[in-house]
């Protein structure tokens, strides 16, 4: 039959506006096909449905939404919908004689299908699937094997059988591309793809991209689960100049190249499984659902929106969870899932909410996986996943799944210890709660920090024992409201001094320290514990290093330890803070005014004294005179009093005992004054920089952190006497018995 | 005018046909009589001439590097024990090798173009390799006698192993012998 050029003229308008629809990415085309549409030319040959399904290889695998817009916009072009098309259409058809052409059987299943898609068609895809299976006798015909094997798979993900979508993809690939693929290149080569003759070979650019839709955007939309890795062969040749190959056919950005592109580097980076595409695409689904969750949960809180938000990624991360075949594609989604478990609890305290959500990625589990990923550290870590990324892809899952469940583990804790009773005071079960994951991640720490080579853990981990370390401390001394008993006291003086020596620059704790000492009544022992913690920064190579080197936040270090090498300094750590600092400040001066006047007194004592003596000079000079001692051998005695001495000798001598008196306070004086002189400048050099803190907290791979690392090798922080991992495993395994027995009531 | 229009498309498709119909290039179609006047290099280096020369190329060079990628998904689901999934893929796969690379690298007693020698060469690496992966000793041995027979003077030709690294083909075949375990 042959075709007026008005034909294809609105043939051309029909495949142009579906593939601006393709996307949902070239609404400004849709004008341009309305206007097309419009013209006398056009409007000789108005645009039917039959065009537009026989241009459906264009657009059929659209996103559900953009089809149903496209629908939508085409039944206003062609004057009634595509629904009532069908039962205008092929009901009659079928009511004649004759049997329908392949061509009306075509467009037949094609709208079936395609009402199937945007959910207009009770019957599901089985209508469909009977309408193309009437063509199988005429499969010779590419066409006719596309659409059905095309259904065929969309029947599949209906059924979710993976196994028979991955037939049909591969049939479709190997039944229909494969063959047009040699005539394309030649048609191409001519610049005959948009010529009208090219007939279905010219399509192929379309197909590229409805396979690849299907693939890596439909099976997902379907939840499809189950193995299809059979076709990450079909999505790496995608790649390979075939989607967005053709830019006359498809603009590259309405089509899916960016995600397939994705998808294949996934398929082959570092938190692959083992190349499988199966848990690749539920992953990266997993991830979507992520972030919708993250942004519900920042914007709304626990609403019923981000709770069914973080269920559908909980979800999601188990269903990647089933495909992972290897220990690298678990680790993955742990790392993934644990983010969301922090995210949750950071929620939660920023709400003031409980937490009503369960998550079944549990911390403890993923301790276990991290313990298992370390176990192959030197032998089989390649068979564990890495074998195609390598060791340094096999480190950096290591310490990437440590750096989640520490972020997990502090978020978790610093929502527990939110929580209060409510009367008020903080909830001793949440703070037990709190300890419980404080402890359960400082004796982590403490189990992989040995390993010489430093390849196990992050940097940040050691940050991380600091903020365990305190954070059980402080849990300690907020149990039971707050009345600590003796041994809960020791407990938290011990966990406060393993926390500084992980990190010594945080004033606070300091203090927090000699609060501690001082309700269990050894304030004075405060320099005694202090001074080793000191020493070690005053000590440190690796820290003169750093700030020798003028490294990131050397100064601020520096006045640290200027003020450790000072005893009196250090005495301000634990008993001072900026508050006191105008106390402090009034007492110097306070205390140079005294001396001041010490001094005024010492010298107006020192005046009188000699003047006494020089009154005493001239009475006795003047006494010799009238007696004539002169002449004489006697001296007269001059006012002798009882005592045998005169007035003046007395207040002479009294006056000697002030000056010493006076001497020995100005002394005393002048001593403080010097010390407070230099130390409290000392001190004060030290103040305001918790930023260093914040952003330790904040930034995982802050510089700092590498020196806290080394500093901590070199420094070994000890909770006692005996060796230092020893005692610090210890340490946080008893700070958890032993509230264990503080909950119970058993030793208070 | 309408005329010419109509008449113009089918007639350099057609022209088009008869010079690039590159599917057909080693097939015996309608132009057959053509070649048949020309001795065989002749008439290779006449059928690929300029731009066909270079799509052939392309075809070959793209063909070897899709056999790469179903290589590697095979060595995959072997890794992961899926046998359903080997299963369904070899099904795939060994179709692929007849309709698609074989008519690619057919005998004509020519070894093909003097150009496409190295591709040629590729191409039976590749195929080599995926049979190994899929399990067909027989098919591997084959291949290495074809490799060996239909490349004997041009053993020192530079070709690409499907490893990627850049080998001549003496130490290709070698390499391959090594890979399948002598087959």
């Amino acid at each position: 039959m042959m075709k007026t050029s008005t034909d294809h003229g609105a043939r051309r308008a029909a495949r142009r506006h579906a593939a601006a629809w393709r996307s949902g990415a070239a609404l400004a085309m849709l004008g341009g096909l309305f206007a097309l549409v419009a013209t006398p030319a056009a409007a000789a040959s108005q645009p039917s449905w039959n065009d537009y399904l026989d241009h459906a290889y264009v657009y059929s695998a659209a996103d559900e939404d953009d089809l149903r817009g496209l629908l939508e916009r085409t039944t206003l072009v062609v004057g009634r919908s595509l629904a009532d098309y069908h039962a205008e259409t092929f009901p009659a058809l079928a009511a004649r004689k004759t049997p329908m052409t392949e061509i009306q059987l075509r467009r037949k299943a094609i709208a079936e299908l395609l009402l199937h898609r945007i959910g207009e068609r009770s019957s599901g895809i089985a209508d469909a699937v009977a309408t193309i299976d009437q063509l199988d006798d005429r499969l010779d015909r590419h066409e006719n094997r596309y659409w059905f094997h095309t259904i065929h798979a969309h029947e599949a993900l209906q059924a979710g059988d993976a196994a028979a979508f991955v037939d049909q993809i591969l049939s479709v690939w190997l039944g229909v591309i494969t063959p047009l693929e040699v005539p394309f290149e030649t048609y191409k080569t001519l610049a005959l793809t948009e010529n009208g003759n090219a007939g279905f070979v010219r399509t192929l650019p379309h197909l590229y991209e409805s396979v690849a839709r299907l693939i890596l955007v439909q099976s997902q939309t379907a939840a499809l689960d189950g193995d299809i890795d059979s076709l990450g062969a079909i999505a790496r040749v995608l790649t390979d100049e075939r989607v967005g190959a053709d830019p006359e056919a498809i603009p590259v950005d309405a089509t899916s190249k960016a995600f397939l592109d994705h998808v294949v580097a996934r398929l082959d980076g570092a938190e692959s499984d083992g190349g499988s595409l199966s848990y690749t695409l539920a992953l990266i689904e997993a991830e979507r659902a992520h972030q919708r969750a993250r942004k519900s949960l920042a914007d709304n809180g626990f609403d019923a929106g981000s709770e069914a938000a973080v269920r559908d990624t909980v979800a999601a991360y188990q269903r990647a969870m089933r495909n992972a075949n290897t220990l690298q594609g678990q680790v993955a989604i742990y790392s993934r899932a644990l983010r969301q478990v922090g995210e949750v609890f950071a929620t939660a305290e920023r709400t003031e909410t409980e937490v009503g959500l369960d998550i079944p990625f549990s911390i403890e589990r993923a301790l276990e996986l991290y313990e298992e990923l370390h176990a192959a550290k030197d032998g089989d870590w390649a068979r564990q996943g890495y074998v195609d990324q390598g060791r340094d892809a096999y480190l950096a899952a290591m310490r990437g799944l440590w750096s989640e469940i520490q972020e997990a583990s502090f978020n978790a804790a610093a929502y527990y210890m939110s929580r209060r009773d409510q009367e008020g005071p903080a909830s001793d079960e949440a703070i037990v709660h709190a300890i419980n994951t404080y402890s359960r991640y400082l004796h982590a720490f403490e189990s992989f920090a040995g390993d010489p080579s430093g390849e196990s853990l992050p940097d940040s981990a050691y940050f991380g024992a600091y903020l365990a370390a305190r954070g059980i401390g402080d849990g300690v001394l907020f149990f039971a409201g707050g009345d600590a008993s003796v041994d809960q006291l020791e407990e938290a003086i011990t966990q406060y001094q393993t926390a500084l020596g992980y990190f010594p620059f945080d004033r606070d704790l300091w203090s927090t320290l000699a609060v501690a000492l001082q309700r269990s009544g050894r304030e004075s022992d405060f320099l005694a514990v202090a001074k080793p913690i000191a020493d070690g920064v005053v000590r440190s190579r690796h820290l003169d290093r750093w700030i020798e080197n003028g490294s990131v936040w050397g100064q601020e270090m520096a006045s640290f330890r200027n003020a450790f090498e000072n005893d009196r300094s250090l005495v301000y750590f634990g008993f001072a803070d900026e508050t006191k600092l105008p106390e402090l400040e009034a007492e110097f001066a306070r205390l140079k005014a005294e001396r001041d006047e010490v001094s005024a007194r010492v010298a107006a004592t020192r005046n009188e004294r000699d003047e006494l003596h020089a009154a005493r000079r001239e009475a006795h000079r003047l006494a010799a005179e009238l007696s004539g001692e002169n002449e004489g051998p006697t001296p007269p005695a001059v006012a002798v009093g009882g005592n045998g001495r005169t007035r003046e000798s007395e207040q002479i001598a009294q006056l000697g005992l002030d000056l010493e008196r006076l001497g020995s306070n100005h002394e005393r004086l002048e001593a403080r004054i010097r010390a407070i002189a230099h130390s409290l400048p000392t001190f004060k050099a030290t103040l305001g920089h918790e930023a260093l803190q914040r952003e330790l907290a904040a930034q995982r791979d802050h510089p700092v952190h590498g020196l806290l690392r080394r500093y901590a090798e070199e420094y070994a922080p000890t909770t006692g006497p005996e060796p230092a991992a020893e005692t610090a495993s210890a340490g946080s395994q008893a700070a958890w018995q032993a509230l264990q027995s503080w909950a119970a009531g058993e030793d208070r | 005018m309408k005329r010419t229009r109509r008449l113009g498309a089918p007639l350099a498709l057609s022209l088009a046909t008869a010079v690039l119909s590159t599917g057909c290039l080693f097939q015996n179609g309608p132009q057959a009589a053509f070649f048949e006047r020309q001795s065989g290099s002749e008439a290779l280096e006449a059928q690929l001439a300029g731009e066909a020369l270079a799509q052939r190329k392309y075809s070959m060079r793209r063909v070897r590097r899709d056999l790469g990628s179903f290589r590697l998904t095979l060595e995959q689901l072997q890794r992961h024990g899926k046998a359903a999934g080997i299963d369904r893929f070899v099904r795939f796969a060994r179709p692929y090798l007849t309709d698609r690379v074989d008519p690619l690298i057919e005998h004509d007693g020519a070894v093909s173009h003097p150009e496409l020698r190295p591709f040629h060469a590729e191409l039976l690496l590749s195929k080599a390799v995926l049979l190994h992966q899929i399990g067909d000793a027989g098919a591997v041995r084959a291949t290495i006698d074809r490799l060996e027979n239909e490349f004997a003077s041009m053993t020192s030709m530079l070709v690409l192993y499907p490893t990627g690294q850049a080998v001549t083909l003496e130490q290709g075949i070698a390499l391959l012998r090594h890979q399948t375990g002598g087959a």
